[in-house]
């Protein structure tokens, strides 16, 4: 499992719009508002990170 | 390039815009991106050979939101109420009911009530309708709960969990009361049901306030488009027939009545009236017009009926480049409202922890759990960071609105905020601090020659002319009788040649045509010398080989370029003027209109540079051109002012476009984004004054002192009239005068 740090996630609507998109491709993810972290268990690291750029956030591992 | 506004679906806050800007930046031939969350609306540029349309929707959505081309009709219909006024009257009703029977009977004097409502007699009774009335507004509220703990789950609460969150503990604490009390344990003094549903009420009517301030907000705009009317009377085959609006095309004849307002702009083929372009340029006085002049759709033919023949129509009409202009100004974003969006996102998880914080404290000093609810739920609903969400864009909106009432249009919310710190005002001279015509400033008849005389055989010569200064001398023998002259020979770059009805040669044009035809100029001289050192232009007349006189023209200086510069200077801006005259003209222009500091002999490429220099030098430089050779000037300096005449607006060049040719108006400008800044300012310290007293309160910390505790229910009211304030405060900026 690696999680990845995602600094501009901060409403509920940021999580849903992640938590769908992931559902969609099938990745499974958790993800931490608190923490601002979209944890991936796993599954493949590229695949998430270009997912989230998709949405609008940078994410670093 | 090509710009573009999209209505975006589904953004709930500033992160959601701010994700929209983030994947619409990226992607490659896209220029900028703004997206703002009140309007929807996101203002994109991009390269049309490497983006399409359809690939910025794609992307939107694929980021989790609707995007689609927007347009003014489907805007219009998602302004429905948030709230409804029937829901609001009817949760107050129902909260002033609770609060009646449930704090009524507590006073020193108790009001009456019923007897199954008698808090001594039947307290099941009275806990038992207080559940009702409250359920009632509860369910009247359910979108507040549904929100906020969906926000909750997700765990990213938003302000309605904050709302949810204390109403809802309240609640939960008094049926549990309740179920004691029609156990025969317990008492009624511990229901808090009134507070859980004063508080919804409350931010309900607070969200209905808004909602109605908001939409005034916008009313500058909407007073804009309702200029243009519904209808139109095409003339065809003689007939007039009454055609929508949107149904003109270009080249149709239209005729406007009497007190009728211009469907399109267009030029007038028949007739002549009284035209009131106050939408256009502020200006109420009206204006002559006739055959062959320009009228502007949305202006007022106060008095005679014209026929027009439309030459802009639908989108391309003044009105709708205006509208467009301030939409798209709106679209963008100030620099200062990201200081807002990063400090809400922070804001709603560090009141809930302050929350907990607070009530684990007092519960361990030992007070009894009524009391902790009541500080729980005041700190989560006085929290509400709505205000700090309204401060900018509110503000922006009215600033930009009052601006286009005034004849400036806005380009973009951050010139607004640049135009604030200029120190510099440099203003361009022909066309701007001067009208760019030239009239008839002296005239010098040479011994005994009659001033008349002099006047009607120059103007008989120019009749013919279109020249600039023909026209000035024309303008100034209106009225009077010419002589008939016959023979008229125009001399390029000379003058022109006539004879006159005795048989002479008359001459009129400058020196090197007399000294060509041989005619001494020595009784002229001395006038000619001081007119070149005033930047004047002499015109000299000669009949029969003789000099009768000279006539001096120069470009006018605009009535109020004075007052605009001492405006400026009264707000302690350094005024400069920037021209490609002759420092002898420039400087007797400076002299006219009060400016101390010139720059002459500036061809218009140098004029950037000149700019420049001031910038180098420290300067925030505001530049004022009429927008045509002035664009690479308008483009470097910090703010550019492009001073459009009317109609033909120079839209692209300037950040600020002037509808009315005054200069006046440029120190208007500066006085608007004063106006808005300092609004916006005031904004957001009260937003976060206010929450930065207020919770300390909530949370009980005068209590200890002073015996002070806010009731959630007066909380709920607070923070309500808090956004309330925000707003009516920008709202006072519509009544600024400029």
């Amino acid at each position: 499992m690696i999680t990845l740090s995602v600094p501009d996630m901060h409403c509920p609507n940021c999580v849903k719009r992640i938590q769908k998109s992931f559902d969609g491709e099938g990745l499974k993810c958790s993800i931490d508002l608190d923490k601002r972290t979209v944890s991936v268990e796993d599954g493949d690291v590229t695949a998430a990170i270009e997912l989230l750029d998709d949405l609008g956030f940078e994410a670093k591992a | 390039m090509k710009e573009e506004i999209y209505l975006v679906e589904g953004m709930t806050c500033a992160a959601c815009s701010g994700s929209v800007e983030r994947v619409t930046r990226k992607m490659d031939g896209v220029e900028r991106s703004d997206v703002n969350l009140v309007t929807k609306q996101m203002t994109i540029c991009y390269d049309e050979s490497k983006v399409t349309p359809e690939a910025i929707m794609k992307k939107v959505e694929r980021a989790g939101f609707q995007a689609s081309l927007w347009n003014p009709d489907a805007a219009k219909k998602e302004e429905k109420e948030t709230v409804g006024r029937k829901t609001v009257i009817f949760s107050l009703l129902l909260s002033a009911l609770l609060m009646y029977i449930s704090m009524g009977q507590m006073m020193k004097t108790p009001l009456p009530v019923p007897h199954f409502l008698d808090i001594h007699a039947n307290p099941a009774g009275l806990a038992l309708t207080e559940f009702l009335l409250t359920f009632a507004v509860i369910i009247l509220g359910r979108d507040f709960f549904l929100r906020g703990f969906k926000a909750l789950k997700s765990k990213s609460p938003t302000m309605d969990t904050l709302v949810a969150i204390g109403s809802g503990c309240s609640f939960i604490y008094s049926v549990i009361i309740t179920a004691l009390i029609v156990r025969g344990r317990g008492s009624a003094h511990d229901l808090y049901y009134e507070s859980s549903a004063m508080v919804i009420a409350l931010v309900m009517l607070g969200k209905f306030l808004e909602a109605g301030s908001q939409k005034k907000t916008r009313g500058a705009i909407e007073a804009l488009m309702a200029l243009t009317p519904e209808t139109a009377l095409v003339l065809q085959d003689g007939e007039a027939r009454e055609v929508p609006v949107a149904m003109l095309k270009h080249g149709d004849l239209l005729l406007v009545k009497s007190g009728a307002r211009f469907p399109a702009d267009g030029i007038i083929t028949e007739g002549s009236c009284s035209v009131n372009e106050s939408m256009l340029t502020g200006e109420s006085l009206p204006v002559e017009k006739s055959v062959g002049d320009r009228v502007t759709g949305g202006s007022v033919s106060v008095s005679g009926a014209v026929t027009v023949q439309a030459d802009r129509v639908g989108k391309d009409t003044t009105v709708s480049q205006i509208v467009r202009l301030v939409e798209e100004a709106q679209g963008k974003k100030a620099p200062v409202s990201r200081l807002a969006d990063k400090i809400s996102a922070v804001f709603v998880p560090a009141v809930i922890a302050i929350a907990l914080v607070a009530s684990v404290v007092w519960s361990i000093a030992g007070q009894d759990i009524g009391f902790v609810l009541r500080i729980f739920t005041s700190i989560l609903v006085i929290a509400c960071p709505c205000a700090l969400g309204l401060a900018t864009p509110t503000a922006i909106l009215v600033g930009t609105g009052l601006g286009a009432s005034n004849g400036i249009l806005i380009r973009s919310g951050e010139c607004l905020e640049t135009a604030s710190s200029v120190d510099t005002v440099v203003f361009d001279k022909t066309g701007t601090i001067t009208t760019g015509v030239p009239v008839l400033t002296g005239m010098y008849p040479c011994g005994d020659t009659d001033r008349g005389r002099l006047l009607a055989l120059a103007a008989a010569a120019e009749e013919r002319s279109e020249h600039p200064l023909a026209k000035a001398v024309l303008a100034a023998a209106e009225g009077m009788e010419l002589p008939a002259l016959s023979d008229f020979a125009p001399l390029t770059g000379l003058g022109v040649e006539a004879k006159l009805p005795g048989g002479g040669m008359l001459l009129v044009g400058n020196a090197r045509l007399m000294r060509e035809r041989g005619i001494d100029l020595s009784c002229g001289s001395a006038t000619m010398e001081e007119a070149g050192s005033k930047g004047e232009t002499a015109i000299c007349v000669a009949a029969e080989g003789k000099l009768l006189g000279i006539l001096t023209a120069a470009d006018s200086i605009r009535p109020t370029a004075k007052e605009a510069v001492s405006q400026l200077r009264a707000m302690g801006k350094d005024v400069v003027l920037l021209t490609g005259d002759s420092k002898a003209a420039a400087e007797h222009t400076a002299k006219l209109a009060g400016i101390d500091t010139v720059f002459a002999g500036v061809l218009p490429h140098q004029k950037a540079d000149t700019v420049r220099t001031l910038q180098e030098g420290g300067k925030t430089v505001m530049m004022v051109g009429d927008g045509v050779n002035d664009a690479p000037a308008l483009t470097q300096a910090n703010v550019g002012v492009a001073m459009g005449g009317g109609s033909d607006i120079a839209v692209e060049s300037g950040d600020i476009v002037l509808m009315h040719a005054d200069p006046v108006s440029a120190a208007k400008a500066i006085r608007l984004s004063k106006h808005t800044m300092r609004h916006i300012r005031q904004n957001l310290f009260w937003a976060f004054c206010y929450n930065t007293i207020t919770i300390p309160v909530a949370a009980g910390v005068l209590y200890p002192f002073f015996g002070i505790l806010l009731n959630p229910m007066i909380a709920g009211f607070c923070m309500s009239l808090s956004s309330i304030c925000v707003v009516l405060n920008a709202l006072r900026l519509r009544r600024k005068k400029l």
